[in-house]
């Protein structure tokens, strides 16, 4: 699965012409893999959710409207949900802002809730998956493509829009990084 | 340590899943959403033509292009390097024949190679200077022009055997004892000789063959050429000379050597005789 295969390109074809059946393939081919993505950068399992149905809502509108030709769209798959995973983070911020106000007030509000949730979630987490998220997203986002979804220096330096040279090295400071916090944990 | 924490992310797989009732969910909701938006188009042969086209780019023809590309690059320099092998002076290419002879001189760490070389070379630039001079095509001006250049090339190899040929009869006389370096010395002067000793001829027969109209500055550059081969092979016959004395100083040496041995020899003989005598009368005793 390290390069645009055959499949990929037939089901591209048939997504530019509207057909469902070659939409609901992609999503079964890449519906985990997207989920487990956003869900290291968001942390929330909801989130996670509702951003991940987001994502192919948007690469349907966006196949079959857009005249540019997709040459890989496992990449394509990968870059929106990066950037719908910062519109999401740009909105909350935009709504922490005007709740400051009303969280006194309010003390069993939605914020509240869901921070509950990501203090559950922490808990929930050990090892690894820890670590994981003790790291900079930078760090964790190319560590995730590149081992968790075995995903090609190249791809991932198109996902991430960088030279095949600097993810290399991204990769090289995040595995060591790894190494010092997994070590601090007493791995 | 590092292939532990890989394997770790790589088993995260198996442990961070969507729950499954929302993927259906979620499936049904997205299938219902976009069926609303527009109605299928039927993918025709065309798209599947398109993508045939898109899949044959880009796994055969890039490979393709590029092999055709390496192709036409080692093709252009072997028949540029063709080309200038058979360049004359004058010619765009012969300054590449030139540029190419000295890369392979430099390339020659061996002082006796490089001599070879560049005697070669010299044939070589006899070679052109015959083919200028027999070429009907050139104007005379032209041709004129032409045989200075070879000539001048000419003599500037033959200098550099001549450099050369110094440089090897200095070394000789420090290492005068190795023989073998000697016996090869002798074995590359008298080559040198022979060669020069035919350039010297060829040379000869070229001024002859020169025709009256040919003025006499070319002449004189063609004698001048002469003489710096007839210089080059006094070098060598010099150098066979030197070589071969040094080996004759050595025999005569070692000779007697032999003769102080056969003398010793003949001393050992008669000890060995008094030492039977001895021998005898120790019996005696």
């Amino acid at each position: 699965m390290n390069t645009p295969n055959l499949q990929e390109k037939l089901l591209l074809i048939k997504l530019k012409k509207k057909d469902p059946d070659a939409f609901a393939q992609v999503y079964d081919l890449y519906v985990t893999p997207i989920y487990r993505f956003i869900y290291f950068k968001v942390s929330s399992r909801q989130d996670a959710e509702d951003l991940t149905s987001e994502v192919f809502l948007k690469i349907w509108q966006y196949v079959t409207e857009s005249e540019e030709q997709v040459e890989n769209l496992r990449a394509l798959l990968y870059r929106s949900a990066r950037n719908i995973v910062i519109d999401h983070y740009r909105k909350n911020a935009k709504r922490e802002y005007v709740r400051d106000e009303e969280i006194l007030n309010n003390i069993e509000d939605d914020h509240q809730q869901s921070l509950l949730e990501k203090v559950d979630t922490e808990i929930e987490m050990k090892g690894i998956e820890k670590v994981l998220h003790k790291l900079k997203d930078e760090y964790r986002e190319i560590l995730i493509l590149r081992y968790l979804e075995d995903l090609s220096i190249s791809e991932i330096a198109k996902i991430l829009d960088k030279s095949k040279g600097s993810v290399r090295v991204i990769l090289h400071r995040a595995l060591k990084v790894v190494r010092e916090l997994a070590n601090q944990n007493g791995k | 340590m590092e292939n532990k924490l890989i394997k770790e992310i790589k088993n995260l797989r198996t442990e961070i899943k969507p729950r499954s009732e929302w993927v259906s969910t979620s499936r049904a909701l997205l299938l219902q959403q976009i069926t609303k938006d527009a109605a299928p188009v039927k993918v025709g042969f065309g798209s599947y033509f398109q993508l045939f086209g898109q899949i044959f780019r880009q796994s055969l023809l890039e490979p393709a292009v590029i092999m055709l590309l390496m192709m036409a690059t080692f093709l252009g320099s072997s028949l540029t390097i063709n080309a200038a092998f058979y360049s004359l002076p004058g010619e765009p290419l012969y300054h590449v024949k030139l540029a190419l002879e000295n890369t392979h001189a430099a390339m020659t760490t061996n002082e006796a190679d490089q001599v070879a070389l560049k005697i070669e070379f010299a044939q070589k630039r006899m070679e052109e200077l015959n083919k200028i001079v027999s070429s009907s095509d050139l104007a005379p001006k032209e041709k004129t022009e032409k045989i200075k250049a070879a000539v001048a090339e000419l003599k500037n190899n033959v200098s550099s055997v001549n450099s050369h040929l110094t440089k090897i009869s200095q070394s000789i006389k420090q290492t005068s004892s190795d023989k073998i370096k000697n016996e090869q010395t002798v074995q590359m002067a008298l080559t040198i000789s022979s060669k020069t000793e035919e350039l010297f001829k060829s040379l000869d027969k070229k001024i002859q063959e020169l025709p009256a109209t040919e003025n006499s500055e070319v002449k004189d550059l063609v004698a001048g050429a002469a003489q710096s081969v007839q210089d080059v092979n006094l070098s060598a016959q010099q150098l066979v000379d030197g070589a071969n004395q040094t080996p004759e100083v050595k025999e005569g040496t070692v000779k007697g050597a032999d003769s102080e041995n056969s003398a010793q020899t003949g001393t050992v003989e008669i000890q060995a005789g008094k030492a039977t005598t001895s021998d005898d009368l120790i019996i005696i005793k």
